[in-house]
């Protein structure tokens, strides 16, 4: 795949123009009218859900609450999973993405990290930041080492480093232990999280065969091929099996 | 090549020498004095068949063969709780003075090596000089994240700054000030609330103890007022004790303030 | 005179038979190097591979030679720390001890008894410079106070680990597998009456020691009359004997050999019988990853008229033995199998004296927590000896040690015959059970 390099570059040349074009068409027709390289998709599940844990905040309550409910698995009514990470496997990808665009944030707020599940691409800046009146500290891990452990003072503006390698992280204050989030980081574009409905799309995707990874911190991983383009008004859907 | 080697090796190439001493004279006063000789020096330590022989006569009961942290007596060191000899595949190091998530320099690794570690890790200073680098350069190896990024030592404030009375008590107010407490417990008596509900945790989740604040020689980092300040700001990587860089950086001197209340704790 | 020395002999061998005790640890080099006992051993006092490596380097670390550096004392500025770094003491005594026996013996009723056995050692140990070693140790048990093991060592002869020496009163297993002198299993003193010189003596409850390191024979005495009991441990396994001893690596880690020679008769001072033991020992290594270490050794002494039987006359006591040990994460499992022989034998004895004893030890501990170590011993003897007096044994100790410290520890241990007791003419398994708790303690 070490060609595909070109192909990115094309497609994003082209980019502008097609955005200009699914405005056109989203304006002027129905929802259904798909631009050929945009994947959309959902994902359910129809499992037996885990019960949910509530967790007494012993420390800096008045902040944090003074319970915290952690919900395994978040559901919406239609059975969409939210927080799902889903990205396109592209192995041996040797160059990452330049543009990257926005730098990745992570807000300490309410003693939750926002967005507590989220995807980032290499060289990619991550910031941290605090806006609680407490102090709170980051810890963001390599399944192997930490990428930063570092303590901020309440309402810091944060701290800045560019995320270098691919891979899941964890992301925790030691802190408050009930706070626990997850950043996966790719070398390539193609990544997003579901909302809260359990959809998602990918933009600006080659077309051709792909396999998508499908990732849930309680359900697990999944993996499924797609053929782009999508034939008008499909929706890939998905279905996590019970663990 | 020795430390005092490589000292002389700068010198011996007149049209650096100039700079080196400039730059030297510059960074001494910004970064650790001991640090900035040697920080620079890594890598030129060519001896990996004289360090494997060495790692494995010394270093690996404890290590492991590849450096995983599971040599034959790693276990029973830290049966169930942290903590367990340091895996040096992973890359991750609690003593550094560079910041968090950064490898250590290869001064830190010397030092560590030398100094030993309180408690768990004698002092390997009964080894020549060259053999404890010829080391240093073997344990590098066991991780690629040497050669992804060079550490660079954090800048310690101007200091340490004399241990007043008024230094003490702003010391004593940081630690309220900074969550110290948290862990190390309230007025530092150990342990705090988080151990005693089990919530920390090193890098194998082991349970781990934070450090009595009242018993100086037993600081794994050193107890003297830089190392105490290293550990502060670059935080303990694998543990939960985070890098407070950040959160002293609208003051940074308050750092020497903390290390005076904290040194003051012990008996003298 | 001759009845003189009985009275001390009943004296000793009727309170509590001697068994030098097995526990060595040297806090005084865990605060030379400022660090826990856990870094040389698995739980004191045994060692683990790191520890093995000290030892066998002449107390420095493993690949240095650090006796130069870290161990010379500067005289002028000599603090109690510097001193604290080479003195160390060790006490260890049964707080209770509750011994059940099929046939009642006077003197030995079926009673509690409270702090029976009080062991109290003192040694100093450490460098006196770069690769020379020494070990001095004393021993107090039940009032009779004695100089343990104690030499001089010469280390990192010739390059590359290739030979250490060990001069004076040496104990020739320390670089085995399996150690003699590290038991968390203590012995268990028997009740033993003398019946004189050269005369069986009457064992009322024999003692609890590994049974491969112990003596086996029945009727064998030392060139002064007194009877080597079977449980005592002795030849290579021996816990003090003169002589001299060289072991090294020169292959790499992988294997260690090791060369003796030793005085060999069994007696504190002197060498009566004018004659030599030699003993050599070779152990492999391997596995030293994954949490996980084995290792193997094999050995044999060949004695040389180091002991006497009853018609006085000289005979030579030899050993063979296998060691093994194999530790991953919480537990540690090693065992011994020993092959004793008496040759020598006066014709008129040969009939009636069993010329060949064996014994297996089994142990296994396991680290249940940090603090917690459960263990298990096996112990097999298939005594020899004069026939009608021979008997063999067989049994299992349980034990629980709890670490206050890494160098304190209570334990509570029970120790099961798993023959049957009987009584009769020669009540050496009269046992039937024994509990005992103490506390050991190092500083």
């Amino acid at each position: 795949m070490a060609n595909n390099y070109p192909i990115v570059q094309q497609t994003r040349r082209t980019f502008f123009l097609r955005t200009l074009a699914i405005a056109g068409i989203l304006s002027l027709a129905q929802a259904g009218n798909i631009q050929a390289g945009t994947l959309q998709g959902k994902i359910i599940y129809h499992g037996p859900l885990p019960d949910k844990e509530e967790i007494v905040v012993k420390k800096d309550s008045e902040t944090c609450g003074k319970t915290r409910e952690v919900e395994p698995i978040i559901l919406a009514q239609n059975k969409g999973v939210q927080d799902v990470i889903v990205s396109v496997e592209m192995e041996g990808q040797d160059s990452p993405a330049k543009d990257s665009g926005q730098p990745k944030t992570i807000v300490n707020k309410g003693c939750r990290f926002l967005t507590r599940v989220g995807t980032a691409t290499v060289k990619q800046t991550l910031t941290i930041q605090n806006l609680d009146p407490i102090l709170h500290n980051t810890h963001v891990r390599t399944s192997t080492r930490a990428f930063i452990n570092v303590v901020l003072l309440p309402e810091a503006m944060g701290v800045k480093k560019a995320l270098r390698k691919p891979g899941p992280m964890t992301v925790k204050c030691n802190k408050h232990p009930f706070m626990k989030g997850f950043i996966h980081v790719f070398s390539h574009p193609y990544h997003t999280v579901t909302d809260s409905t359990g959809h998602f799309m990918i933009l600006n995707l080659p077309e051709g065969t792909h396999t998508l990874s499908f990732w849930h911190e309680t359900l697990g991983t999944l993996q499924q091929t797609v053929t782009l383009p999508q034939k008008d008004g499909t929706i890939l859907t998905i279905e996590f099996p019970a663990p | 090549m020795g430390l005092r080697q490589a000292f002389l090796w700068r010198f011996n190439h007149p049209r650096q020498a100039k700079a080196c001493g400039l730059m030297m004279s510059l960074m001494a006063s910004l970064i650790f004095s001991h640090q900035s000789a040697f920080a620079v020096e890594s890598g030129g330590h060519n001896s990996s068949e004289r360090g494997k022989r060495l790692y494995e006569e010394s270093c690996l009961f404890c290590h492991g063969e590849v450096g995983q942290g599971d040599g034959p007596d790693a276990f029973s060191l830290g049966a169930y709780s942290a903590p367990r000899p340091r895996a040096f595949t992973g890359g991750e190091y609690k003593f550094r003075s560079t910041p968090s998530g950064e490898p250590p320099t290869d001064y830190d690794l010397f030092e560590t090596m030398t100094n030993g570690i309180p408690g768990f890790m004698p002092s390997f200073r009964g080894l020549p000089e060259e053999d404890r680098w010829a080391i240093v350069t073997y344990i590098k190896q066991f991780s690629t994240i040497f050669q992804e990024i060079a550490g660079t030592p954090v800048v310690l404030p101007p200091g340490p700054l004399p241990a007043t009375t008024a230094s003490i008590i702003r010391g004593h107010e940081l630690y309220a000030l900074l969550d110290c407490a948290k862990c190390h417990g309230p007025e530092a008596m150990m342990p705090g609330g988080l151990y005693e509900q089990g919530e920390l945790r090193d890098r194998r989740e082991l349970d781990i103890l934070p450090r009595d604040l009242h018993n100086l020689p037993s600081f794994k980092n050193g107890h003297q007022p830089r190392d105490i300040a290293k550990s502060i700001l670059t935080g303990l990587d694998g543990t939960p004790m985070a890098s407070y860089q950040e959160a002293l950086s609208p003051h940074p001197e308050d750092i020497w303030h903390l290390v005076n209340y904290l040194m003051s704790l012990s008996p003298q | 005179m001759v009845k003189k020395i009985f009275a001390l002999l009943c004296v000793v061998l009727g309170n509590d038979m001697f068994i030098p005790t097995s526990a060595h640890a040297i806090p005084a080099f865990a605060r030379k190097y400022d660090v826990n006992c856990t870094v040389c051993h698995v739980r004191v006092p045994r060692l683990n591979q790191f520890g093995q490596r000290f030892l066998e380097n002449g107390y420095q670390l493993p690949g240095t030679e650090d006796g130069g550096i870290i161990g010379k004392l500067k005289y002028g500025d000599l603090t109690l720390d510097q001193v604290s770094n080479y003195f160390a003491a060790l006490f260890q005594t049964t707080a209770v001890q509750h011994v059940s026996l099929k046939r009642k013996v006077a003197g030995t009723d079926e009673k509690t008894e409270i702090g029976k056995t009080k062991v109290f050692r003192f040694f100093t140990a450490g460098t006196i410079t770069k690769n020379v070693g020494f070990f001095v140790e004393a021993q107090s048990t039940g009032g009779e106070i004695a100089l343990e093991h104690s030499y001089i060592s010469l280390n990192n002869l010739g390059p590359d680990n290739w030979a250490h020496l060990r001069i004076g009163k040496i104990d020739p297993s320390a670089f085995s597998s399996y150690s003699t002198h590290r038991q968390h299993f203590g012995p268990i003193s028997g009740n033993v009456v003398s019946n004189g010189p050269f005369m069986a003596p009457t064992i009322n409850r024999i003692a609890l020691t590994p049974a491969a390191f112990s003596s086996k024979f029945f009727g064998l005495f030392n060139r002064s009359g007194a009877p080597t009991l079977p449980p005592a441990p002795s030849l290579y396994n021996s816990t003090s004997e003169n002589g001299i001893d060289i072991h090294g690596r020169p292959f790499g880690d992988w294997f260690l050999y090791q060369v003796g020679v030793l005085n060999g008769a069994g007696e504190r001072a002197g060498d009566s019988n004018n004659s030599k033991d030699w003993y050599v020992m070779t152990r492999f290594d391997f596995a030293k990853s994954s949490y996980f270490s084995a290792n193997l050794s094999g050995f044999a002494y060949f004695g040389n008229h180091n002991a006497k039987v009853a018609t006085r006359a000289d005979v030579s006591r030899s050993r063979y033995g296998f060691l093994g040990n194999f530790r991953y994460k919480m537990v540690d499992l090693y065992g011994a199998f020993v092959v004793d022989r008496v040759s020598d034998l006066p014709d008129a004895l040969e009939p009636l004296f069993d010329a060949t004893a064996t014994g297996i030890t089994l142990e296994a501990n396991v680290l249940a927590t940090d603090r917690l170590m459960l263990g298990l011993r096996y112990d097999h003897m298939d005594a020899g000896g004069i026939r009608t007096q021979r008997t063999s044994s067989s049994t299992l100790a349980l034990m629980a040690k709890y670490y206050l410290r890494s160098n304190m520890a209570i334990f509570a241990r029970d120790d099961i015959n798993l023959r049957k007791a009987h009584g009769g003419a020669s009540p050496v398994r009269n046992f039937r059970n024994g509990f005992t708790a103490g506390i050991f303690m190092a500083f």
